[in-house]
């Protein structure tokens, strides 16, 4: 029965989005297609060299990990994408709360460009770490990570867009050190997959604002890691997006 | 349990996917995004829920249990003339109540919320609006038993709606709204149907 | 905009319909060679014997290199039942088996999990009279290298036992006394394991995870009554859905009795009915009482009192302390007459072990091995455990390389393994 709703919400789930992305009846001239607005996620060539944007991710714990404790701490989160070429790109992200930051950097290209529809793929390396030495704690950890992704993006009208992500998480290394005497590393794993969804449009009359969703179904996150949680099976961990446009 | 929230999402899912269809039907001159003039309304709604969620009502205990109540809401919303309309909501609500009868000895178990929500909204065209909102619930567990107790706790949930109002004049609008709520962290849903009075102040441009 | 809030709502029933609520199916597989009526349980001796660290031959793939094989005891219904466990280090293996003696062999059958994962199975192992038999059945058995090896096969998850699986013994146990202590009775409910964290079952269960002491958590009713649960809130981590929300210190004990049952469907029980449990029902010699109360403990002293009493009138050894895992318990525990002689167990500092004369230090693993501070407390006669060290990594560097004298986790047959195969 559980089975058959899942099938059944699923199949709404692609009849939706189809219905949605590949509708006929809203034809729309060429040139009110272009993208006026500036953009971090949205996979579409970009006329300006550099875009950056400032602000934060928030994301619900899940239970099995943090059990009732349940510290809700904003992500800091700087985002930048440098132009390369008309449909490469370098895509850099710096996301911290101080005692543990996450840094990545990557390649994006965009290969596909259609009226409403582009397509990006690409793969980001990313190094984080941690350290916590403060009342019982003399810890700090470090690890790497490899994201390949890929986006696609879909143009409303002249103002919203929108970006469907995916991610496979890639832990290529990850260690953790306990006064300097204990150390636990753990070599490569499929961690699991994310999906996001972004939608970044104007906010008033002068600024952008990213506002998106992303869920993650991974065995690891890295801002857990102060709980050197044991289990070996995937955890739900949803995460805000927030972001404006520089 | 799960099967009545999976139907009752289904049922969701059908109505927003139907109203996404009946906006893409409209004329053209009705297909183009729909802008509100700058603008913060108030909404005050009340009317019934149905509990969708499983109540765990404790086995063996002769329970008898009530899924329909009484709710009401409030809600204020900035339409900024741009695309972006948020705003805050609350209200009151009874998730749901039981009776037990232990050997003779009975009680009652009511719980219930206030959610204050941040809301996001969108107008769907002049008459249908769409609204999702995350926030607390701030629930309470009231329990006669061998003794009274109130006892609070507060849970994550979210809530989405969908409403259709009619103008009476420049400012006042009524209506019914449909809304979905959820509190995750305590898995207590319901469903209700209310009708919605709505004051439009106007702002400057 | 429109979509935008269509496709939003999909994305999130995408996302709820994708989530698994995890699962651990134990089944039993019927051996018919187990069933038979002439099949008769072990005697002390055997079981004894049999106890030791084997090499794996078939199956290292899945379990590791190595196996500690351990007996363990409960009361079930007055009946003392005797089952075989075996850790493993792989994934934090664990096996938990009945033994029987059919003729001249010996059967064991059981089931094996991944304690870290859902993964389960069944066992079946024979080990025959040429092949250790002999030595075991013997009233005073020498038992030395490769002298026991039992033969079978496992399966995975419901699935008949088909794949080979044969271990050999290697050395007899670790004889070093240490503290094989479980985190709330047995492990957390989200462990997975068969019953609920701080339970009654879970306090049976726990040595046969390779426990020889639990820590349980206190709290207060509304109306005074202790009663062990860790969360400050009735929550749906802990407990079966009834609508009581909030502290669980504002519901009286007939109320929680009434309306609450834990996952697994017991009662939340309370500190008396555990204590009774402990020292009438299981092996266990030590009991940690993590106190998440800040109010008096003259009742859990009384408590404390008496059931070291009881255990002592019937030839058991059991310690029980008060855990004082803050500054608030620490001054509770210096309100009580002769606190200075009150067993308890200080997580703070060692200057305030040795303020209220705690028997047992008990920092978190945190802190790192602190071998200079532990060889003090060994000094002072005091003894020394860490907690809550989960992490097989951790655990096998704190025993091989650490002075503690025990490990408290929620993985108690690692902790186990590590211990006993030194």
């Amino acid at each position: 029965m559980i089975k058959n709703f899942r099938l059944l919400k699923l199949i709404a789930i692609i009849a939706g989005l189809v219905s949605v992305l590949f509708k006929s009846e809203d034809a729309v001239a060429q040139d009110t297609l272009r993208v006026q607005q500036p953009y971090l996620f949205f996979p579409y060539p970009m006329q300006n060299k550099w875009q950056v944007s400032l602000g934060f991710t928030l994301t619900g714990m899940p239970e099995d990990v943090t059990e009732e404790v349940q510290v809700k701490a904003p992500v800091f989160d700087v985002h930048a994408i440098r132009r390369i070429s008309k449909s490469m790109y370098l895509d850099g992200r710096i996301q911290t709360q101080f005692i543990q930051s996450y840094f990545s950097a990557g390649l994006r290209w965009i290969p596909i460009v259609g009226d409403r529809i582009s397509l990006s793929v690409g793969d980001d390396i990313a190094w984080w770490y941690g350290k916590l030495n403060a009342a019982s704690f003399r810890t700090n950890a470090s690890g790497w990570q490899n994201t390949p992704n890929a986006s696609l993006g879909y143009q409303f009208n002249d103002k919203v867009l929108m970006t469907l992500k995916g991610e496979a998480l890639l832990n290529l290394k990850y260690s953790t050190t306990i006064a300097k005497e204990i150390v636990q590393t753990q070599g490569f794993d499929f961690s699991g997959v994310a999906g996001s969804i972004i939608l970044e449009q104007p906010l008033g009359k002068k600024s952008h604002i990213i506002t998106g969703f992303r869920g993650q179904y991974s065995n690891f996150f890295w801002q857990t890691w102060p709980l050197f949680e044991t289990f070996d099976r995937r955890i739900f961990y949803p995460e805000f997006i927030v972001g404006f446009v520089l | 349990m799960r099967n009545k929230q999976n139907s009752t999402m289904l049922i969701f899912l059908c109505c927003c996917i139907g109203l996404q269809s009946i906006a893409f039907a409209q004329t053209d001159s009705t297909k183009k995004a729909y802008k509100t003039e700058n603008a913060i309304i108030v909404y005050a709604g009340g009317g019934g829920s149905f509990f969708t969620g499983k109540s765990g009502v404790p086995a063996g205990l002769n329970a008898e249990v009530e899924n329909v109540h009484l709710i009401g809401s409030l809600r204020v919303i900035w339409h900024p003339g741009h695309l972006l309309h948020i705003g805050l909501e609350t209200g009151s609500l009874r998730f749901y109540s039981y009776t037990i009868d232990n050997n003779g000895k009975k009680g009652t178990t009511q719980v219930d919320a206030t959610p204050i929500f941040f809301v996001l909204s969108m107008p769907v065209n002049e008459r249908i609006e769409v609204f999702a909102g995350t926030g607390n619930y701030f629930m309470q567990t009231k329990l006669d038993y061998q003794g009274q107790v109130k006892s609070n706790v507060r849970s994550i949930g979210w809530m989405v709606a969908a409403s259709y109002r009619q103008p009476l004049g420049e400012h006042l609008g009524i209506g019914a709204e449909t809304k979905w709520m959820n509190s995750t962290g305590t898995k207590d849903a319901l469903l209700s149907l209310q009708i919605q009075l709505a004051w439009k102040f106007k702002l400057k441009k | 905009m429109k979509q935008n809030l269509v496709l939003l709502l999909l994305l999130i029933v995408l996302f709820a319909a994708c989530r698994k609520t995890p699962e651990v199916t134990i089944t039993k597989q019927k051996w018919d060679l187990f069933e038979n009526s002439n099949a008769v349980p072990l005697v002390a001796t055997t079981r004894t014997a049999m106890e030791g660290v084997y090499t794996i031959n078939a199956g290292a793939d899945v379990f590791g290199e190595q196996l500690v094989l351990k007996w363990s005891y409960a009361i079930e219904n007055n009946d003392t039942v005797y089952k075989l466990s075996a850790f493993g280090a792989k994934d934090v293996d664990y096996f938990l088996m009945d033994g029987k003696r059919l003729g001249d062999s010996i059967l064991l059958s059981g089931n094996w999990r991944k304690l870290t994962q859902t993964q389960t199975g069944s066992v079946q192992l024979t080990i025959s009279y040429s092949n250790g038999g002999r030595q075991l059945f013997s009233p005073s058995p020498i038992i030395q290298k490769d002298s026991i090896i039992a033969r079978g096969v496992f399966g995975y998850e419901a699935d008949a036992p088909t794949i080979p699986f044969s271990i050999t013994y290697l050395r007899h146990l670790n004889s070093t006394p240490f503290e094989v202590l479980a985190h709330r009775a047995g492990g957390r409910t989200s462990d997975l394991l068969p019953y609920s964290e701080n339970s009654l079952g879970m306090i049976r269960f726990a040595s046969r995870l390779g426990a020889t002491g639990v820590e349980i958590d206190m709290r207060y009713t509304s109306d005074g009554e202790i009663v062990l649960y860790h969360d400050n809130t009735l929550n749906l981590r802990l407990i079966q859905k009834n609508g009581l929300l909030g502290p669980i210190e504002n519901y009286s004990y007939e109320q929680l009795n009434t309306y609450v049952k834990l996952l697994d469907g017991q009662r939340i029980p309370t500190l008396r009915e555990a204590l009774n449990t402990v020292v009438y029902e299981t092996p266990l010699r030590f009991v940690w009482l993590d106190t998440k109360i800040d109010q008096p403990l003259d009742k859990v002293r009384a408590l404390q009192q008496e059931f070291l009493q009881k255990a002592a009138a019937i030839g058991r050894q059991l310690q029980i302390v008060i855990g004082l895992p803050t500054e608030e318990a620490f001054n509770r525990l210096k309100q009580l007459q002769n606190y200075t002689t009150i067993p308890s167990l200080c997580e703070l500092s060692p200057e305030q072990v040795r303020e209220v004369n705690s028997r047992v230090w008990a920092p978190r693993f945190t802190l790192g091995l602190q071998t200079e501070e532990v060889e003090k407390m060994k000094a002072e006669g005091r003894r020394s455990f860490v907690w809550t060290l989960d992490e097989p990594q951790y655990v096998e560097q704190f025993v091989r390389d650490g002075k503690f004298d025990g490990i408290l986790s929620n993985y108690a047959s690692i902790v186990a393994y590590y211990h006993y195969a030194q």
